[in-house]
């Protein structure tokens, strides 16, 4: 009898084991599963969106400005030790930042890849439309973030497929010019694959992407000698003073593709950076998409924390982090005694008058409204005041976009293309477009253009947009010794005082004592400790990248 | 259901099976509003609709058990058990869901055998044996499964990759063996247990810690994959010995001495470089503070080490074996310059001997893991009051006592120790030559300190380095409890009604006996993660607990 019981019950646990699959099968209600969510165009939609945010979260928080504009030179931040080691040249494997500016980057990789390999392998619910629009973005995205790793490391890891590689974290790193390469390609299939037109205000167009692009091959014209990049035709003199010129024609080809678009300039230079007109204007030809709000209402990650990091005090600014964090030295004598437009929109000097700050009490004068600011001059471009000056600034979340790519900086990319290897150029077509630029912030015209000139032009005209390091690296890659020199001659952390007596308006009181030499070596950032530590490869020479057939045809893109 | 029988007297058997399954269910609803017009109206819908958020969302898994249980005994002598388990969880995918859990243990009761039932002075022995394998499914639900992550864009929701998937996720098992002996002697008055043991656990779940560029932090990363990674051996001897010392009519004193040695080891694993590092990010740098690699143990400490420091000009160089004049490897990048490595500085060992210091000269430099723990109890009683003393110890462990790096780094102008004023004082050598040339410089206080000088600039990373100099060694004896308790005779408390009164002091955690500079040597594992053990960030102490009770019973 009991054997029988126990047979029985032998019996019916078989039975219950084919059923339990089913108890052990439980779905999540909450989150989408990768596999099955792209089924129809707006799902592709909703698939790019954290492109533009979330992922370039942390490097809109700091990389942007602390290398763009702390590196090379353009802030003085002596208690940001996300800024300070990278100005004073200081910086180690273990500074604070370095990490993070490296993981920001690849945040971007990682996701992008992430979402083209969504789309790819999504079945028939999309249209082709829709799924290549989509994937033309996300590899916009990912081509902008290998320029920026290119740039600041000389070397990055390239992988396309981020589940593969998480599973052989122990990869290799490529070549710089296989990085450019890489990022050149995904930016022409940006190029050739984008609308002309945005599907929703401040997605990237075929015109971003040639934007971009203009920008891209001038680095590219730096680190290769001549004709379309092979693998084998790398520069290896770094001071040989010239350019690759199959490069440099494609940036001023790129350019005047991006030019044929729909953007314009912006009629003032300060409409750039007031609220009303700041985002997705027809100036923008690529901006981080931010939401506004209250972060305890729209979370963390899509809110922009950039004026709490320049904010100077708690009239101008909801969060003020920023006092320390004020313009170099080099910078304020760098301006023009003539480019007060663009200097009073960029910095705020002593008696300067801001009608968007404070706007209940009649505005805010600089050190005049608050004083104690004749040693400084914070930066003014991305404090926008409170929110009962504008009506949307919260603490850490401005809610105004950030500036990843500009028409004007596209005209001085032109500028430049043409002047290409010359010591100057008279051309036309450059001329027009650089003194647009100029006209705008009420310079005069120039009738002849040299290196000297746009130098000075992109710098102050894109000052803390995180671009002025960028300039310099490549330069540096065929007048290294020149960037170098220039570096250690730049009066970095230094000292100054208002004093009207100058031309530039202030006076440098002290030179720092904690600033180390410019080298080569400084030129390329170190690899963090935790990464290298992880995955020792990182340590060898980079490798080349094994690419597969051209997908866009350079004749076809610029016929 | 259970069947029970004895069959011939002396053999006894009882069968068991069972079946269980159980499923957990988690959901959460908010709901939020703000511009209610009285605070007589709390509820949702008399806020300002236009102002309201509601989040919510579920979560379930679910765990399927078939075991069954044999006992079987011969003459109370030989006793027999054998266990076996079938368990399926919702945490793996398809194929993966099932595991077999199977033990066995064998006893031999030798005291019961003839010849030794005579033996006055041995009141027990028990041989014990067993063998068995346990599963654990501790993982995040839905890991095997690529989730995505809801963002809020201003083109509406959108969606991100949520976490690294691993479809191939399944249980972890460890599989135990262990002999055991059992031994009462003297009316057991003597009570000896001793068990030897060895663990070794397969299919280790982890989640693993991927390298930033693989876009693994900030706000846009998708969640580390979990993994089964590996396997991990452990082997070691516990042993308790109760005594009872004294017995007298009013006085009795007995001891309880507790002793546990366990080895780790690890025997494989499946990550891409064979190591697993782990990083801890105490302020706004992230280091490596612990990696686990095969052959050694789990989580020892990771780092450079320090041997000495530039106290003089003389320091930066050295003659290699040719007799050639080397300079002292510095970190990679720097140079002897007042910005970069200077006087004062710290000497890091250039273990892959390539002239500098980089990440490739990071090494192990201690292990959390104790040579041996021990528990020794003492309890007195004479007449109605009673005694308790509690030790415990752990001996040969190293703790890495980050919190050094923030209270000890002289930069800092708040909540810094004393002793960061002792770091080392860089002087001229010659008054009338330059003060900015290093060969003119030196540390005054060379011997008194170990610290680094105060420098203009942290290039040399003195301060902002995981090494050497903060592992500790961390073993401690600790007067964990003191109790003290006089109960009232029985007969007076029956005057007043009362079955029984008993009032008590104790003190819990009274003293520690330790080298350790941190708060507390007991450090664990931050966050409950065995590779992070002995890693201590300012962990909250143990705190000292004094306790007067008074027991009544009516």
């Amino acid at each position: 009898m009991k054997t029988k019981i126990l047979f029985a019950t032998l019996f019916a646990g078989c039975l219950a084991l084919t059923s339990c699959d089913d108890f052990l099968t439980q779905q999540n209600t909450t989150q989408g599963s990768d596999g099955s969510f792209i089924d129809n165009d707006g799902a592709v939609l909703a698939t790019t969106a954290p492109l533009y945010n979330y992922v370039w979260n942390s490097f809109n928080d700091k990389a942007y400005y602390s290398m763009g504009d702390g590196r090379s030179n353009n802030i003085t931040a002596r208690w940001s030790d996300y800024i300070y080691p990278y100005t004073n040249f200081t910086e180690t494997s273990l500074s604070p930042g370095l990490e993070d500016s490296w993981n920001a980057f690849y945040s971007v990789v990682a996701q992008s890849n992430n979402v083209i390999n969504r789309i790819l392998s999504s079945g028939n619910g999309a249209s082709e439309v829709a799924k290549i629009q989509g994937m033309a973005e996300a590899r916009f995205m990912r081509g902008l973030a290998y320029w920026y790793i290119g740039s600041l490391w000389n070397k990055a890891i390239i992988y396309t497929n981020t589940t593969e590689a998480a599973s052989n974290p122990v990869l290799p790193a490529h070549r710089v010019t296989d990085v450019m390469e890489f990022a050149i390609r995904d930016l022409e299939y940006a190029a050739a694959n984008l609308a002309p037109q945005s599907a929703q205000p401040g997605r990237v167009t075929r015109y971003s992407a040639f934007g971009m692009l203009s920008r891209v091959y001038l680095s590219m014209a730096g680190l290769t000698t001549d004709g379309a990049y092979d693998g084998t035709n790398i520069a290896e003199d770094h001071n040989r003073g010239v350019r690759n010129t199959y490069y440099l024609d494609l940036s001023k080809k790129a350019a005047m593709k991006c030019i044929e678009g729909p953007a314009k300039l912006m009629d003032n230079y300060g409409d750039l950076f007031a609220v009303k007109t700041w985002n997705n204007n027809e100036e923008s030809l690529f901006q981080l998409q931010w939401l506004q709000g209250a972060t305890n209402a729209i979370g963390w990650g899509c809110n922009n924390a950039i004026s709490a990091f320049f904010g100077w005090s708690t009239m101008v600014c909801e969060v003020n982090w920023g006092n320390a964090t004020y313009a170099s030295y080099d910078i304020v004598r760098t301006y023009d005694k003539q480019d007060r437009i663009r200097r009073h929109y960029t910095i705020a000097t002593v008696g300067e008058f801001y009608p968007d700050l404070n706007v209940e009490n009649g505005g805010y004068t600089y050190n005049v409204t608050e004083s104690d600011y004749a040693k400084k001059c914070n930066v003014k471009k991305h404090v926008i005041g409170k929110i009962d000056d504008n009506g949307q600034s919260y603490q850490q979340s401005s809610g105004v976009n950030t500036y990843m790519l500009r028409l004007a900086e596209v005209y001085l990319n032109l500028a430049e293309a043409i002047l290409g290897n010359s010591a100057s150029t008279t051309d036309a077509t450059a001329l027009e477009y650089f003194n647009l630029v100029r006209r705008r912030a009420g310079m005069p015209s120039v009738d002849r253009i040299d290196y000297d000139a746009i130098h000075y032009e992109r710098r102050i005209e894109l000052a803390f947009e995180g671009q002025y390091w960028y300039d310099l690296l490549r330069r540096s890659y065929y007048m290294e010794s020149e960037v170098v020199n220039y570096l250690n001659h730049q009066d970095r952390n230094a000292s100054y005082e208002w004093n009207e007596d100058i031309e530039c308006q202030y006076e440098k009181t002290a030179d720092a004592t904690d600033v180390d030499q410019a080298t080569v070596a400084r030129l390329t950032l170190p690899i963090s400790d935790v990464d290298a530590g992880r995955n020792p490869k990182l340590k060898e020479a980079p490798v080349a990248y094994q690419f597969g057939d051209r997908e866009i045809s350079v004749e076809e893109l610029y016929n | 259901m259970t069947y029970n029988n004895t069959f011939a007297g002396k053999h006894n058997v009882n069968v068991m099976l069972g079946q269980e399954m159980s499923k957990s269910y988690w959901e959460n609803q908010v709901g939020a509003t703000s511009g209610f017009l009285t605070n007589s109206t709390p509820d949702l819908s008399a806020g300002d609709i236009s102002k309201s958020t509601s989040t919510g969302s579920r979560n379930i898994n679910s765990i399927a058990s078939f075991f069954g249980r044999a006992f079987y005994s011969f003459d109370e002598r030989y006793l027999l058990t054998a266990t076996i388990r079938r368990d399926g969880s919702s945490k793996f995918a398809k194929g993966h869901k099932w595991g077999w859990f199977p033990a066995v243990a064998l006893a031999w009761r030798v005291s019961q055998e003839s010849f030794l039932r005579d033996v006055e002075p041995i009141n027990s022995l028990k041989l014990r044996a067993g063998w068995g394998k346990t599963g654990n499914q501790n993982v995040t639900d839905y890991a095997y499964m690529a989730l995505l992550a809801n963002k809020t864009t201003p083109w509406g929701v959108g969606v991100l990759t949520g976490n690294t998937a691993n479809p191939d996720l399944t249980w972890e098992t460890t599989s135990s063996y262990n002999i055991g002996l059992d031994l009462g002697l003297l009316q057991n008055r003597i009570e000896f247990i001793a068990d030897v043991y060895y663990k070794k656990t397969d299919n280790l779940l982890l989640q693993l810690p991927l390298p930033s560029f693989l876009g693994s932090g900030g706000q846009g990363a998708a969640n580390n994959p979990w993994g089964n990674v590996g396997s991990i051996e452990n082997k070691g001897i516990e042993l308790t010995l109760n005594t009872t010392n004294i017995v007298t009519r009013d006085f009795q004193w007995t001891s309880n001495l507790v002793f546990s040695l366990n080895r780790n080891k690890v025997k494989e694993l499946d990550t891409a470089n064979s190591s697993i590092e782990k990083s801890y990010q105490p302020s706004s740098t992230n280091y490596i503070v612990t990696k686990t690699v095969v052959g050694e143990p789990i989580g020892q400490f990771w780092g450079y080490k320090v041997i000495g420091r530039f106290d003089k000009p003389e320091d930066f160089y050295y003659h290699d074996a040719a007799g050639n004049l080397q300079q002292v490897a510095i970190p990679s990048g720097n140079t002897i310059a007042q910005s970069s490595t200077w006087i004062g500085d710290y000497i890091y060992e250039d273990i892959n001997g390539d002239g500098v210091i980089d990440s490739s000269d990071c090494t192990f430099i201690g292990n959390p893991e104790p040579k041996f723990t021990w528990g020794f109890g003492n309890t007195f009683t004479w007449k109605g009051f009673d005694l308790n003393i509690f030790f415990s110890g752990s001996y040969g462990n190293d703790a890495l006592n980050l919190t050094r790096m923030r209270i000890e780094d002289p930069r800092q102008n708040s909540n810094i120790l004393r002793s960061s004023l002792n770091y080392a004082k860089v002087d001229v050598i010659d008054p009338s030559l330059p003060a900015d040339d290093y060969r003119n410089l030196h540390v005054t206080n060379p011997g008194a300190t170990t610290m680094p000088a105060l420098q203009r600039t942290d290039a040399n990373a003195n301060y902002t380095r995981v090494s050497d100099l903060l592992v500790e060694d961390a073993s401690y004896i600790r007067l964990q409890n003191i109790s003290v308790g006089y109960t009232f005779p029985r007969n007076w408390m029956r005057k007043i009604y009362l079955q029984n009164l008993r009032v008590y002091f104790s003190a819990q955690n009274v003293h520690t006996w330790t080298k350790y500079k941190g708060l507390d040597p007991e450090v664990g594992a931050m966050y409950g993660d065995a590779l992070m053990t002995g890693v201590d960030y300012g962990r909250y102490p143990s705190p000292r607990i004094y306790t007067f009770g008074l027991n009544v019973s009516f």
